[in-house]
């Protein structure tokens, strides 16, 4: 197992090599610089500001330059913001990440009750309910969900904010979590009913039926456990899909993240920032995948690496 | 013997002469059975059918979408605007549907190029030996790692304010096809490639071995034969759910670049751009947003539900 967790940490490595070297040349392909304005700058101080930024030399100087910092763990500075990359993502990492892992505990906590739900009482009217909900949900956009969310719930009800984020303040928080969440959720809710109703037409189900164990509790220790197997799967991409997808409910709910300094520095030619949060996106990506692997085989004892 | 067999074969159905179904009837008799998908398909189609016609027939697009009229801005819905106005009194009712058309090309257009792409990557590394397989399988999961909306955003980037022909603001243009809507669909086609490829390979490679893969290489039949006729139209059923579920992804997609402004060039009425102007106008005009939303969820409902159809009705393992 630790070698398995080893070798894969080393594979991660050229992985990450090559998603920096295709980001470096796609963001130096978008047309036009970073400082570009409006109003044109004097050539003098476009040259000042290209030596100051490390962007005078030829492309593969400067690619060369850029990896040899990345070693070292410099992301470099950020032209617009003028402060290291670093300084800019870990100021909006919190927020993100609080974001991201709120989502993540309601989707799992919908998406599994309504999964088993649904699954134990299949084709009852709370199995339509769930199918429904489920359907629904992974087919409407997060956006368009914050959109309703918003109209009826903070300006119709008044019960919640119409934007910001303050970790702790309900009034911020339900609504772009319950929109970020409902897309996974709807997901898990899938899984979770499609694998308790293989589970539940088991044989040692019924055997334990047979020997008298309450429903409730066949469903709780004996179904749930082995059904959980193919929700765990997806766990990580949906981890990692929440933490790096929040773009627009970070746009929509003006949460300050660091979803949103990406989309502003795409626009703005700010490289630094556009490669940072891509290798850091690359990496959380990867290493949620390397965890999902490793919790299969620890809940799965067949599979061995 | 032979006289008991045959009554038993009259028996049980298979009189001579009695109509086979194939696979592909069987899948429509069984997509006909399921209402859900039924009706996804026939809002669809008459959604196409809409679209197409508010952009031909002033009948049914009543206004021009780009259309001002200053004396009615900010309207809700009225007997003369069904939709209501925007800020610019421009007719939202035009505007929902000329992004509708907008969201159908780019659903479309996105996977046609993604088949295109698909199939010639997961069928040269299934086919193509050992070497081609590993660099093309190694590249789709460098793919796979990349963030996917960053990508998009990027790739987007990367081909916005280009003079290119075809794809870009030079001449020639596709009719009905701009070069920024081009633009946005092979940025996103770059990205979405990759689950096609993966699903044609693996396909590509349990058809391999086959028996009547065999069968046709033991009668001489060409590669070039047996990967066109045979394997590829076995590929079919998959390949036509996934891409009836990359048409909603797609949709999401410039819907999500439209809006946070990496989307159409204004004055275009993306379905996206049309949420991203609503939105600064929620609490003035509800309608301005509420309409384009639903245009969005309806579009994607419809083909989530008509490809949950299409999947049990081409599963083979669902077949009675």
């Amino acid at each position: 197992m630790t070698a398995y967790i080893l070798r894969r940490l080393v594979v991660m490595a050229p992985l990450l090599w090559a998603i920096a070297t295709i980001t470096f040349f796609l963001m130096h392909a978008v047309p036009g610089g970073p400082f570009d304005n409006e109003k044109p700058l004097p050539p003098a101080t476009v040259e000042a500001l290209e030596r100051k930024y490390n962007l005078d030399g030829s492309l593969t100087d400067q690619y060369l330059s850029f990896l040899g910092n990345l070693l070292q763990g410099d992301l470099g500075l950020s032209f617009r913001q003028d402060r290291p990359v670093s300084d800019v993502i870990s100021e909006g990492l919190p927020e993100t990440v609080q974001l991201g892992l709120c989502a993540f505990a309601f989707a799992l906590l919908v998406g599994l009750s309504l999964g088993v739900l649904s699954g134990v009482k299949q084709n009852g009217p709370l199995d339509y309910i769930g199918v429904f909900v489920a359907t629904a949900g992974a087919a409407v956009p997060n956006f368009v969900l914050s959109v309703f969310l918003v109209l009826f719930f903070a300006l119709h009800l008044g019960w919640f904010d119409v934007i910001g984020w303050e970790f702790g303040n309900p009034r911020q928080m339900v609504l772009p979590i319950v929109a970020l969440g409902m897309y996974p959720a709807a997901f898990i809710a899938r899984i979770t009913r499609a694998s308790m109703l293989e589970v539940l037409r088991q044989d040692y189900i019924r055997t334990a039926r047979a020997k008298g164990v309450q429903e409730f509790s066949i469903v709780l220790h004996h179904a749930m456990r082995n059904a959980m197997v193919p929700v765990l799967t997806v766990l990580g991409p949906i981890l990692a899909g929440l933490i790096t997808g929040s773009f627009v409910i970070e746009q929509y709910f003006a949460i300050p993240g660091v979803g949103r300094a990406f989309v502003e520095a795409v626009g703005a030619r700010d490289y630094g920032i556009i490669m940072g949060m891509t290798l850091l996106y690359a990496t959380l990506i990867a290493v949620l995948n390397l965890a999902v692997d490793v919790s299969y085989a620890v809940a799965n004892p067949r599979i061995r690496y | 013997m032979a006289i008991s067999n045959e009554a038993a074969i009259l028996e049980s159905g298979f009189a001579p002469g009695r109509k086979q179904i194939g696979l592909w009837s069987m899948a429509f008799q069984r997509l006909r059975k399921n209402r859900l998908a039924l009706a996804a398909g026939i809002i669809l189609a008459s959604v196409v059918v809409f679209a197409a016609l508010a952009g031909l027939v002033d009948a049914v697009g009543r206004y021009s979408p780009s259309e001002q009229q200053y004396s009615e801005i900010l309207t809700g819905p009225t007997s003369s605007h069904w939709f209501g106005t925007d800020n610019l009194g421009r007719d939202t009712w035009a505007r929902v549907w000329a992004g509708t058309r907008i969201s159908l090309k780019i659903g479309i257009g996105t996977q046609l190029v993604v088949l295109a792409i698909g199939i010639a990557v997961g069928a040269g590394a299934a086919l193509g030996g050992k070497a081609t397989d590993g660099v093309l399988m190694r590249f789709t999961d460098l793919m796979y790692a990349f963030p996917d909306l960053l990508a998009i955003i990027l790739m987007r980037a990367v081909l916005s304010q280009r003079d290119w022909p075809i794809i870009g603001t030079g001449d020639p243009q596709l009719p009905g096809m701009p070069g920024a809507l081009l633009q946005v669909v092979l940025a996103i086609s770059f990205v979405s490639w990759v689950t096609l490829a993966r699903l044609v390979r693996g396909q590509m490679l349990s058809l391999r071995d086959a028996e009547y893969v065999l069968a046709a290489q033991s009668m001489g039949a060409s590669t070039r034969r047996i990967v066109f006729s045979h394997m590829l139209p076995n590929t079919l059923g998959p390949v036509i759910v996934a891409v009836t579920f990359g048409v909603p992804t797609a949709i999401f997609a410039e819907a999500f670049l439209g809006f946070i402004g990496f989307g159409l060039p204004p004055p275009t009425a993306s379905l996206g751009t049309l949420v991203a102007e609503g939105q600064g106008y929620v609490r003035v005009n509800q309608w301005m947003i509420i309409f384009p939303s639903a245009a969005i969820a309806v579009l994607m409902l419809c083909f989530t539900f008509l490809g949950d159809g299409l999947r049990d009705a081409l599963d083979p393992r669902t077949r009675r």
